[in-house]
């Protein structure tokens, strides 16, 4: 039994670390033997994105742009949800934006920075905006296709048990369509980190895609190294953070937490 | 005259409802197919004398958002121009390109690991962990290693298409039906025919909508590269215009990049359903 167990923990905990160790030790060893300018050592990595980060890195370039993503990621999602619901629930208007929202959604939203510059300038309102209509247009769409997937017979019921108003809501419509809204959001968190790091690249003096192609601009490996493990770290951490989220929500809301599924 | 105009087209979707046979039907596809043109037609009729209104009106800048009249006028000439013409077909060269070579890497290695139960559940868990990651983390390594050209673009876009497709791949040859394969082994098929004729069909649907996802990342990527490198294209013009105060131009593009992505999208749904055709709606 405690073969098996340990065998368990074996395969959990121990598998997965396998590759990136065996990469980062490769990455290393080949770092330090070949001593490219281009491709510091891993201590040396580490050195930089404790400079760039600790105090006033983190003031002036991480806050900004956890700032920005966070902001532009709520409003996106307010906005996102409502008007999805207003759309799931309402075919004709669903109907009648189709195809405008198909446009939309066949541009890359890193593709509408330059109207987006034009229209907002360089500066935090640019991120903010980008990231607000990225994560506002997919969330629409995916909150309208989860609203219309509802079962009528779900409706039904509501309808013969006369749960009516915001008691709806809350009890039947909200959790019929959260596993379908959680994986979305995931997405969109995925999108506005992509789309806050290009915004960031394109037009902004302060947050951490700006300090990345700044120092990959002036020759500053180890900086920029440093600004590309950040924005991996960040992609990471915040999906695992949300993963946590997401089962917590949905084993409160007792729904089995979504399968591996892919879209 | 335009709120006339306006106003006419706004009574289109309510005299379209109002025929009998959409009565009798009621939440039928009939009524769908009935009103499906005319709310659309309505909307974007509505948002473009918006979008024409608005700036004459001064509700806002001219000079941040420029008339739909001036944006159509320009995007003739943009169709008209033959460097424009030029810069698209880079665009589309390094987005074929990139997708081609991330599908010829991801797909082969994604069957690999599917297969392999070992390296497959050693690899799972960093490649879901790295999926998160934005696909132009190595944008400024690329941009310093490579250079502003094509071979920086080719590099981000491969490895842009890559991921999320190998894992899909790969998934979905390992998952596939256990009746299936249970089926396959009473007919005594052997490995090799077996991964022929079961494991690759049934995992088609899944790798063309890999695919799929792929370009349009991989789409994405090619005007990140554009924009931010500074490599040859419609990303850079837009760039170019961008920087000159050529307000209407920007739009113009944006307009473009917008038809060539409803281009790809339209072509990879025709994709999807010819090769697909005999799969029974079981898209897994």
């Amino acid at each position: 039994m405690s073969g098996s167990l340990s065998g368990a923990v074996t395969r959990r905990l121990v598998t997965p670390l396998v590759l990136p160790v065996l990469l980062l030790v490769a990455y290393h060893w080949w770092a330090s033997s070949a001593a490219n300018p281009y491709f510091p050592t891993l201590p040396a990595i580490v050195t930089a994105s404790a400079d760039a980060w600790w105090g006033e890195g983190w003031s002036r370039h991480v806050v900004p742009s956890l700032r920005n993503l966070f902001a532009g990621f709520g409003l996106g999602t307010l906005i996102g949800v409502a008007l999805g619901t207003l759309l799931g629930r309402v075919p004709v208007l669903q109907a009648a934006t189709g195809p405008a929202i198909g446009f939309l959604l066949a541009i890359p939203p890193v593709a509408l920075l330059p109207v987006f510059l034009l229209a907002l300038g360089v500066g935090a309102r640019l991120q903010i905006g980008v990231i607000v209509f990225a994560v506002a247009l997919y969330l629409t769409v995916c909150t309208a296709d989860a609203v219309r997937a509802i079962e009528p017979v779900v409706l039904d019921v509501c309808a013969v048990y006369r749960v009516r108003g915001p008691r709806r809501w809350v009890v039947v419509l909200l959790p019929a369509v959260l596993p379908q809204l959680l994986a979305a959001l995931r997405v969109a968190l995925s999108l506005a980190v992509l789309v806050m790091v290009v915004s960031e690249f394109v037009g902004a003096s302060r947050g951490i895609g700006a300090y990345t192609l700044l120092a990959q601009q002036s020759f500053a490996y180890r900086q920029m190294w440093a600004g590309m493990v950040l924005v991996a770290a960040l992609g990471v951490s915040l999906n695992a953070l949300f993963s946590v989220l997401e089962r917590t929500l949905l084993t409160a809301a007792s729904i089995a937490p979504s399968t591996g599924a892919r879209p | 005259m335009t709120t006339a105009l306006l106003r006419a087209l706004d009574t289109g979707p309510t005299s379209g409802r109002k025929p009998p046979n959409a009565r009798r039907m009621p939440g039928s596809s009939a009524r769908a197919a009935a009103s499906g043109i005319w709310p659309a037609a309505t909307f974007l009729l509505v948002l473009a004398v918006a979008w024409e209104a608005a700036p004459r009106l001064g509700l806002v800048s001219p000079s941040s958002v420029p008339t739909l009249s001036a944006v159509l006028g320009d995007l003739v000439r943009v169709i008209a121009d033959p460097a424009v013409w030029r810069a698209l077909a880079l665009t589309v060269r390094t987005w074929v390109f990139g997708l081609v070579v991330g599908a010829a890497l991801a797909i082969p290695l994604g069957v690999v690991l599917g297969l392999r139960h070992g390296v497959y559940e050693v690899v799972r868990v960093p490649l879901e962990a790295i999926r998160p990651i934005p696909p132009i983390v190595i944008l400024p390594l690329a941009l310093l290693v490579l250079g502003g050209g094509v071979a920086y673009q080719v590099v981000l876009v491969v490895q842009g298409a890559m991921w999320p497709l190998l894992i899909q791949t790969a998934y979905a040859v390992r998952h596939v039906d256990a009746t299936v394969l249970d089926t396959a082994r009473s007919f005594r098929l052997g490995r090799r025919r077996t991964l022929l004729w079961v494991r690759l069909p049934a995992a088609a649907p899944a790798v063309v909508t890999g695919l799929r996802l792929a370009a349009a990342t991989a789409f994405a990527v090619t005007v990140v590269t554009e924009l931010v490198g500074g490599a040859r294209g419609v990303g850079a013009l837009m760039m170019i215009a961008q920087s000159g105060g050529d307000v209407v131009r920007v739009y113009a593009l944006t307009v473009l990049i917008g038809i060539l992505g409803l281009a790809i999208t339209a072509g990879f749904a025709r994709l999807e359903r010819r090769l697909l055709v005999w799969q029974p709606g079981v898209a897994r």
